[in-house]
């Protein structure tokens, strides 16, 4: 019901005049600083961008280039110091942290590098406490939770404690938490830093499943440049800016072998890529 | 375990699993949270089970007395301590309308000599028999009106060691007189020590140093559909200089003297309010500790949209499921506790209604050591998941 057509089918990569024209997330001149010792440190400064739906797009960069802050940003978790932040048409910039948790809780899938997923409760429970809390209760919420295991073909490893899963098999438990209640957007730290690369190359197969089947913008930070390939749009950040931001082809200066062949159009924001 | 879990997950939500999971996770720190509320629990229900044990029992003869009024010098304070009238106010109460019957009672300590000789401080009560009014109750052994015989006495089986009596009959000696004892009543303590001794008016006068012209108390019934406070306020008026209580207020007086100008009682209330913090600090530190380990989910839960009333609601939980087990094992445990006591140790009540409060107080007391909790969730910044 929630993911039917969702495993493994690996969409075409979209087409970016077939998009549709509102973005899920617009971030219109967000700056992100903390105060240390020697004055502010800007961990984001004047970035703006949209992300759209049916969108699998990569934040890349080098460490502490700002890359997870944005993400952050994105999702409502951080207020920017600065600039307008608007997710589903609402604008988290000014909202109190209880109302920013209601947006992330209607609107937004949080995946994280370490899973954080719950030690003490079986991997059916760490999909049902997100029912929960979006208030699905009983045997409803049971009948869901199993569904999207089903989807990430857990159902056998529903009783299982996070301890006894594999890293993949965790972070596929992770990701049927992030899509209960169908989320408008997926939010991705760095989902296969902690796999090997065949279990990596499944799970990003399965955040660019997300994309197509559910109309979903999918928001993957990632060091690994073998997710390039799935990518609709990769963005580039260093120093807490927006260095690059285009199709993977011109992120890895050739088209990805997967999609190469679908590519019809340059991207709506290509413009912003040129050097 | 996840058999257990499911009926509650279906009842009550995951707010509810994840809180047992967490308490049952570390089960050292699970044991050092039971260990703290067991032991507030057991500590506040003996302290406070004494208190009212004691409380009961410095007032026992008033209550069991039958009387409606009881006349007494102005400022007796206590049942166990009064100065005598003159016999006089007997025969004037009975002239006032409304009194169906007045009765002397002396309450007078006197010696009492052991069998082995050696003495010990006893309560002479000295009551009429015929009227019953301040006479023994719960008799297990002879009958009150063997009492009309001139030195005949009747004690609790509770002091029969402490006084040397063995059996009926016996014939043991008090202030120089012979005295039989004729009976046992079970139950009666005293909170003096001095246990109670009843005997007639005029056997007691014999045990007493009172003169027999003189009484410590005139007991008054009142006569079917008499008004208590008219009576009471004609005898203040034809009986001068006498005080008069009803027989509830002479009980709360008597209980408010031993409990709490003597300093017994407020002893009892802070070894109470001292088990209480025990069970605060020991209950908030531990529960604290569990928030800390738990810190990174707590997070998750803030970063994937819980609100806090729901991040609350799993750490109030916690604290509840403690309460709860603690004070089951708590009461249990105080219950054998009384059962091994029994009879020879002090008065310790347990009525229904202080179980039922001390529930309160065991959620009140955990829910308050999980403020602390709470605080610092509250203070949880949800961008750590990414950290």
């Amino acid at each position: 019901m929630i993911l039917q057509g969702l495993r493994f089918v690996l969409p075409r990569r979209s087409d970016p005049a077939q998009l549709p024209a509102k973005p899920t997330v617009v971030l219109d001149d967000v700056s992100k600083h903390y105060s240390s010792g020697t004055g502010a440190l800007a961990a984001v400064s004047g970035v703006s961008l949209e992300i759209r739906p049916g969108q699998l797009t990569l934040l890349m960069g080098p460490s502490g280039s700002g890359k997870t802050t944005l993400l952050s940003l994105m999702g409502g978790i951080l207020r920017p110091t600065r600039g307008r932040i608007v997710v589903c048409g609402k604008d988290l910039a000014a909202m109190p942290e209880e109302e920013r948790s209601g947006i992330r809780l209607a609107h937004v899938g949080f995946v994280f590098q370490s899973y954080n997923l719950f030690p003490t409760l079986t991997a059916r429970q760490n999909v049902e406490i997100a029912l929960d809390i979006k208030g699905i209760k009983g045997r409803a919420r049971r009948m869901q939770a199993d569904e999207l295991l089903d989807q990430m073909e857990l159902r056998d490893k529903a009783d299982t404690y996070p301890a006894d899963l594999s890293g993949g098999q965790k972070q596929r438990v992770a990701i049927a938490r992030a899509l209960t209640g169908t989320p408008s957007v997926i939010l991705a730290d760095e989902p296969t830093a902690a796999l090997d690369s065949v279990n990596g190359r499944r799970i990003i197969k399965l955040f660019r499943g997300l994309t197509g089947s559910q109309e979903r913008a999918v928001v993957v930070v990632s060091h690994d440049s073998r997710i390039v390939e799935f990518a609709d749009r990769v963005i580039r950040i260093e120093d807490g800016r927006i260095a690059a931001d285009g199709p993977p082809e011109r992120a890895t200066g050739e088209p990805a072998p997967l999609t190469a062949a679908i590519i019809r159009r340059p991207s709506l924001v290509e413009s912003a890529w040129a050097p | 375990m996840n058999s257990l879990v499911a009926p509650i997950a279906r009842c009550s939500g995951m707010s509810t699993v994840l809180a047992v999971r967490n308490l049952v996770h570390d089960r050292v720190r699970l044991i050092v949270t039971l260990v703290g509320v067991v032991f507030a629990v057991v500590l506040i229900n003996i302290q406070i089970g004494l208190f009212l044990g004691f409380a009961t029992t410095t007032s026992s003869l008033i209550d069991h007395s039958h009387a409606d009024l009881w006349i007494m010098a102005p400022g007796t304070r206590d049942v166990d301590q009064a100065v005598a009238l003159s016999e006089r106010k007997l025969y004037q109460a009975l002239a006032v309308p409304g009194v169906r019957e007045a009765a002397r009672l002396n309450v007078e300590f006197a010696y009492f000599k052991r069998p082995d000789g050696g003495t010990e401080s006893a309560l002479i009560v000295g009551f009429d028999p015929d009227l019953g009014l301040g006479g023994p109750w719960d008799v297990v052994a002879g009958d009150v009106r063997d009492l009309r015989f001139p030195d005949t006495i009747m004690v609790d089986e509770l002091y029969r060691e402490k006084l040397g009596i063995t059996h009926l009959g016996q014939i043991v000696e008090i202030s120089g007189h012979r005295a039989q004892v004729v009976g046992f009543t079970h139950g009666i303590r005293s909170f003096t020590q001095s246990p109670y001794v009843f005997a007639s008016t005029r056997t007691a006068l014999d045990y007493s140093r009172i003169r027999s012209d003189q009484t410590k108390y005139v007991l008054v019934a009142l006569s079917p559909g008499a008004d208590r406070n008219a009576v009471k306020s004609t005898l203040v008026h034809r009986l001068a200089d006498v005080q008069v209580l009803a027989t509830d207020e002479f009980s709360r007086l008597t209980q408010f003297y031993w409990m709490f100008t003597t300093g017994a009682g407020l002893a009892l209330l802070v070894a109470a309010a001292v088990g209480l913090a025990v069970g605060v600090v020991v209950v908030s530190q531990t529960l604290y500790a569990t928030t800390v380990d738990h810190l990174a989910e707590f997070g998750t839960l803030r970063a994937i949209g819980a609100s806090s009333r729901y991040i609350h609601g799993v750490i109030i939980r916690q604290a509840i499921l403690s309460a709860i087990i603690g004070y089951v094992l708590g009461l249990t445990l105080t219950v054998v506790i009384l059962h091994g006591i029994g009879d020879a140790g002090p008065a310790i009540l347990l009525p229904w209604w202080m179980a039922a409060a001390m529930f309160g107080v065991t959620i009140l007391m955990c829910v308050g050591a999980a403020l602390i909790s709470i605080k610092k969730i509250t203070r949880l910044d949800p961008a750590m998941v990414f950290k």
